[in-house]
């Protein structure tokens, strides 16, 4: 349980809620040693199906009752009336409204549209429509995230077309309503990589170097989030970065990021009287490739960055530490 | 400076069978097992090894027997799962009791429950690595945990299985040092311990290069927020279960340090529930089961407590898991 | 006696059966039916209490909420009004009323209001347009998402009564052109044409103005100064943006307004967006203050309060706590008469000064205006900040503009509400101005071809934009206007007020007739009004901010606490164990799914699955 608050019941409210309790036991136990008993024995109607929807209702996690539905489903298909999918659906939809983070339901749902007859390719477009309705409302809901891949996977399949392009436009639409989503500057990071092995990135200088701007502008527009600070921290080692640009447009793309991260840390300093942490961790990173790979003659400044970080992020001291004893 | 009160949890824990009145109780009967396992493994740590009726629980697991499946599911009569049978393995593990699973069957069709287990576990493996949860088909690298943890108990992992799952956990790994549930999920710490875990398991750490458990490092000591708890990825509120999943990922690649163990320690101190026993996933929230199993075993590994050694790629009692067979054999 | 001019009631609005999407059929409660009001849908009564705790005289917003509130609590209330419609100050009314309102005012029946001035086109009552299918707000107000009104409405559950709409369209006027505001992370963000450092103060600002008031020492040094120079000196914010932040953000109307002021107005803008989506003021449809005015008398008659109409307060005499009114009736008050000011008796001596002067100028144009609204809007606000007007006006004009979406005028039309706080004369002369400025500005935007590439947003493939979006445009000065704008209704007035510009109502107000120490104040011989509380009227203000401030304090006045005023619990006790037990553990998003389902926020989109 997660986030449920510590009450203390008095003994008055203790009672009541026994009082309360003892009918839904009753209840929720009837119901399941009905479907359990069904389960066992292989019986399957549509009175047995309706039950499972009232247990369901009230404990959407009870995985062996999903299942015996499933079966169910799929023993007296022929049975099933000409709307009952759509009704499935609309009773999936009802349980991840209450409860948008269970896995059960989701897993239901993704079954249901696989069993879907015929299965139309306008159903799970319905889907990305109905998955996006969803993040635009919990934008960092892992599980609608994860749904969508496998509806934009199927999409795919069914289309014969590659849809990179539109997942990246998406990821763009959610950064910028949002630069602290993480999970849409994560989405970008997995999307690059392919896009580039693919070629799917027409002008690939251009766009690094539009992708830089893009960075700066979100670093500048909120130094405090950490989503954009992992990303620069991946941008600048990636491969299929790196991969394409010379030795002197590499060194331009870092020194640009320095410097903006040089103006905030500076101005930072000047506003609270602290330096901003990430900043710093950023400048070791810079500093690292600038002075061991591209053997660039700068002022190493790590160990200094390193000494500030010992003592304004204690937390994680240690390493720090460590950082600073490798070469 | 809080205290653990080691006797309270004990007694939380104990009485958890016995509150047939509260409604909760019942609507987590599809945790049974899985919450026995937590139980048990608290009380271990706890030193108060011998609480639960050793016999009572045995009889209990077998009860959760799933014959159409192979498998253990949470409650008699529920369905088999990957996630419940290890959580049925690793207490007949900790009790010394798996040889129950190599009983005889009565029916002499039938073979013996280990090498249906066994079975269980490999037939859920898909080709690309993963392992799925059960005939339903979800995927997720908690289930590839699970199945290589549970093969391990039983001493059973091949290359055939071990090699392709080591790939697609390699394919979890993301830009920022974290692990995904599958390959392209965004990094949480739960999937870091079970990808950790998982290579640690087959021995196959060594896949990770030193710049990636570097970064993987970085990643798992950034979920230490400034109060002290640690949260399960960034911007999000500190749980006392990721003092788990965190710390041991951390364990295991000997970074257990990276994080400040005082401000932890006091955070999972703070959630416990002193008058009733227990801990929950914050201070002043409801306590539980689960929460209580991982924050003594995340103090546990944190040293300071007087708590028994805990083993931080199982989540058993060190002195268990010494015995199993190293992969590879 | 019900009124054949006036508009459809608000229980009269209600479909007798709900039939919405399958969505809501499946929720427990139903949605309210609206309560029946005498003088409504019900007749007048015919008597009233012999006694009762308290005698409200006038139904404006602050004395309705105070009856609901009162009458909650527990004591009876009787509230009368010597208008034959709900709402007095706040009252929303038809092109009909409003002549004969104007009437009233030149005749000076009604007390604090001045000047009033009233062109009506031939085209509104035998031509194109009905009376009643206008309703023009006297003191047309906006509702902040996160405002302690909100909550009230809430609590009361008279928001069941009403519907609400978003309105998420901020404008300034700038340079003769209209600039949409940039104030969300997002819009910062996407700017292409805000520097780097620009956006940094922006966002360093905004994130400080959420807390403010735990960061004293960020700007204690400035509590008695300016704000303006608050925000050059500590976040080197440019002209631009501290304008859009004291007059577009804020809602000031003045330059001069001091920092905490400014602090907290600025923030109750940013912490109501995103509360019930992109968008941080709400509005009622079919007419603002007028409609919350008679929600809370219906709301206030459910808890058994008596309402009639037509009645005025002759006097009061607090030795025999008796008041008698205009048709000879009495009755006993055990408590307190509270009076409205425009609805004093004759011979009041008592009525506190209403010092400041608020100049509106109200009109109905023959345009629909939705070039100024947000998608799926029908409404949007207007900021003109001191000297951007040609009259080179010292204090800002604030302009509401209503389209016939929010159902207060018909199709094709669109309400044009412009206030201001400048005195005298000058005052006119802002509102005119403000005007003009309107009307060229509409005039061009609905004629013109816009051409594609103008102030359109470019995306390249990666979703790189390029370009910003004004939605107003930019100024086309060089471009003559084909046509003349139609004013189908303009209305000047002047409305007096004891509230200060940007201050929250001045409790000294309510001390008239309050003992000062030992002795009690003297009573003056003659006055009908001694022993009486009076309300404070509207202000400037936009948006409902010091209506719940000052009912409270009055109530606390009558009541000796505030503990009781609103202190309801409508919910089922059996649903109250779990539910509020419930923690959201996802404090740190700013998800905040629609958190009252009950409240029907239009035009929100439930689209997709819902649909099937």
């Amino acid at each position: 349980m997660h986030g449920i608050k510590r009450r203390e019941l008095t003994q008055e409210l203790l009672r009541k809620k026994r009082a309360r309790d003892a009918e839904k036991i009753t209840t929720y136990r009837t119901l399941t040693e009905r479907v359990l008993t069904s389960k066992a024995r292989g019986y399957y109607t549509p009175d047995e199906l309706e039950i499972t929807t009232r247990l369901l209702e009230l404990n959407p996690e009870f995985n062996a009752v999903w299942n015996y539905r499933r079966d169910a489903i799929l023993t007296l298909k022929e049975q099933l009336r000409s709307d009952f999918w759509v009704n499935e659906l609309k009773f999936t939809t009802r349980q991840l409204q209450a409860y948008p983070k269970v896995y059960w339901i989701w897993n239901h749902r993704l079954w249901c549209l696989n069993e879907y007859p015929g299965s139309p390719i306008e159903r799970w477009q319905l889907e990305l429509a109905l998955v996006n309705k969803l993040l635009s409302m919990d934008a960092r809901n892992f599980h609608s995230w994860h749904y969508r891949k496998i509806v934009v996977k199927r999409l795919e399949q069914m289309s014969r077309k590659n849809l990179n392009q539109q997942e990246l436009d998406y990821t763009t639409e959610k950064i910028n309503a949002n630069i602290s989503n993480f999970s849409a500057w994560h989405q970008r990071a997995s999307l690059l990589p392919k896009m580039f092995a693919m070629g799917q990135i027409p002008d690939e200088k251009s766009f690094i170097n539009r992708e830089l701007q893009y960075i700066i502008n979100a670093m500048f527009t909120d130094a405090e989030d950490q989503s954009v600070w992992y990303y620069i921290k991946w941008f600048v080692r990636s491969d299929c970065i790196v991969s394409k640009l010379n030795t002197e447009e590499y060194k331009n793309l870092l020194q640009q990021i320095k410097n903006g991260i040089l103006l905030i840390n500076e101005d930072e300093k000047d506003f609270s009287g602290k330096e901003n942490m990430w900043c710093l961790k950023l400048l070791c990173v810079l500093e690292t490739i600038q002075i061991a790979q591209l053997k660039l003659d700068i002022v190493p400044k790590r160990s200094e960055y390193l000494d500030k970080l010992i003592k304004f992020d204690p937390l994680r001291q240690n390493r720090y530490r460590y950082l600073a004893q490798r070469p | 400076m809080l205290k653990l009160d080691k006797e309270s949890h004990i007694g939380y824990i104990s009485s958890l069978d016995s509150k047939r009145d509260d409604y909760e109780y019942w609507l987590s009967e599809h945790l049974r097992l899985n919450g026995v396992y937590w139980g048990l493994t608290a009380l271990c740590v706890l030193g108060a090894k011998d609480t639960f009726d050793r016999t009572k629980i045995i009889e209990f697991v077998q009860s959760c027997w799933d014959s159409k499946a192979g498998g253990f599911g949470a409650f008699p009569g529920h369905d088999a799962h990957v996630l419940t049978t290890l959580s049925g393995i690793q207490i007949l593990a900790i009790y010394d009791a798996l040889d129950v699973l190599t009983e005889t069957p009565t029916d002499e069709h039938t073979k013996d429950r280990k090498t249906q287990c066994v079975e269980f576990f490999r037939s859920n493996q898909l080709p690309d690595g993963s392992f799925q949860g059960d005939r339903f088909g979800e995927v997720d690298t908690r289930f590839v945990y699970a199945a290589l943890n549970g093969l391990s108990i039983l001493g059973k992992l091949t290359p055939d299985v071990v090699d392709p799952a080591v790939e697609f956990i390699q394919q979890c790994y993301n830009f920022d040092g974290g692990f995904g549930l599958c390959p392209g999920a965004e990094s949480h710490a739960a999937m870091a311990l079970t990808c950790l875990a998982a290579l640690a398991i087959v021995n196959k750490l060594g896949v990770l290069s030193s710049e990636q458990i570097e970064d993987i490092g970085w990643w798992l000591c950034e979920r230490q927020v400034p109060e002290g708890g640690l949260n399960g990825r960034p911007s999000k509120h500190p749980d006392v279960c990721y003092s788990w999943w965190v710390s041991s990922s951390l364990a295991i690649i000997g970074k257990l340090d990276w994080i400040n163990f005082d401000k932890l320690r006091q955070f999972i101190l703070q959630s416990q529930d002193l008058k009733k026993g227990g801990i929950s996933d914050r201070p002043d929230n409801e306590v539980d089961v689960f929460h209580t199993c991982f924050g003594v075993t995340g103090l546990s590994l944190l040293g300071k407590d007087d708590l028994v050694e805990i083993d931080p790629v199982y989540c058993m009692p060190a002195s268990v898991t010494q015995s199993f067979k190293k992969y590879p054999y | 006696m019900i009124n054949a001019e006036r508009r459809r009631s608000m229980a009269e609005r209600r479909p007798s059966t709900l039939n919405r999407s399958s969505f809501s059929a499946e929720r427990k409660s139903s949605i309210a039916v609206v309560p029946h009001l005498a003088g409504i849908e019900d007749p007048l009564p015919e008597t009233t209490p012999d006694t009762v705790d308290v005698v409200l005289v006038g139904t404006g917003l602050v004395e309705s909420i105070l009856a609901a509130a009162l009458s909650w609590q527990g004591s009876s209330v009787l509230q009368i009004d010597s208008n034959s419609y709900y709402g007095d100050t706040s009252a929303t009314l038809t092109i009909d009323q409003l002549k004969q309102w104007v009437q009233d005012v030149n005749k000076s029946n009604l007390k604090c209001y001045e000047n009033a001035k009233l062109h009506i086109s031939s085209n509104i009552g035998r031509g194109l347009y009905k009376s009643r299918e206008f309703g023009i707000d006297l003191s047309p107000k906006i509702l902040f998402a996160k405002s302690d009104l909100l909550s009230i409405l809430l609590k009361s559950r008279v928001h069941q009564y009403l519907e609400f709409q978003s309105l998420s369209n901020f404008h300034t006027y700038e340079n003769d052109s209209f600039e949409r505001l940039t104030n969300t992370k997002q819009e910062i963000f996407t700017n292409p044409s805000l520097p780097l450092m620009t956006k940094r103060n922006l966002m360093k600002f905004i994130k400080f103005v959420l807390n403010w008031e735990t960061q004293a020492e960020v700007w204690e040094m400035y509590r008695d100064k300016p704000v303006a120079a608050f925000l050059v000196d500590k976040f080197k914010l440019e002209k631009a943006q501290v304008y859009e932040l004291i007059f577009s953000i804020g809602l000031c109307y003045n330059i001069d307004v001091k920092t905490p002021e400014a602090l907290q107005r600025i923030r109750r803008y940013l912490t109501s967006f995103d509360v019930y989506g992109p968008f941080p003021v709400l509005y009622s449809k079919y007419g603002g203050p007028g409609e919350l005015s008679q929600g809370f008398c219906r709301s206030a008659a459910v808890a058994g309060a008596t309402y009639k109409l037509n009645e005025s307060l002759v006097s009061y005499d607090p030795d025999t706590k008796i008041a008698i009114f205009g048709d000879g009736s009495k009755v006993g008050v055990t408590e307190k008469v509270v009076i409205a000011p425009t609805q004093c008796p004759e011979n009041s001596r008592n009525v506190p000064k209403q010092k400041y002067e608020v100049q509106r100028l109200t009109c109905v144009v023959d345009k629909p205006c939705s070039e100024w609204f947000g998608e799926g809007e029908y409404s949007s606000v207007v900021v003109f900040p001191p000297n951007s007007l040609k009259s080179g006006n010292r204090q800002a004009v604030q302009a509401l503009i209503m389209g016939a979406g929010s159902d207060v005028c018909p199709t094709g039309t669109s309400v044009w509400y412009l206030t201001s706080t400048e005195s005298g004369p000058r005052g006119e002369m802002d509102l005119d101005a403000a005007l003009g400025a309107l009307e060229e500005s509409i005039m061009r935007e609905s004629s013109a071809d816009i051409e594609n590439d103008e102030g359109i947003m470019e995306v390249d493939n990666s979703g790189h934009m390029t370009l910003n979006s004004v939605k107003l445009g930019q100024s086309f000065k060089e471009y003559i206007p084909r046509e003349k704008l139609q004013i189908l209704v303009k209305l000047y007035f002047k409305q007096l007020t004891s509230t200060p510009p940007f201050e929250v109502v001045d409790s000294s107000i309510f001390d008239i007739n309050e003992p000062v120490g030992s002795e009690l104040k003297k009573l003056i011989p003659g006055a009908s009004d001694n022993g009486v509380l009076y309300t404070p009227l509207p202000s400037a203000e936009i948006s409902y901010d010091e209506a719940i401030t000052a009912a409270r304090m009055l109530f606390q006045k009558i009541v000796g606490s505030d503990d009781d005023f609103f202190d309801l619990d409508f919910d089922d006790e059996d649903e109250q164990i779990d539910e509020s037990a419930v923690v959201d553990d996802d404090e740190d998003d700013k998800m905040n799914m629609t958190l009252d389902v009950e409240m029907s926020v239009e035009p929100v989109d439930f689209a997709g699955e819902m649909e099937i």
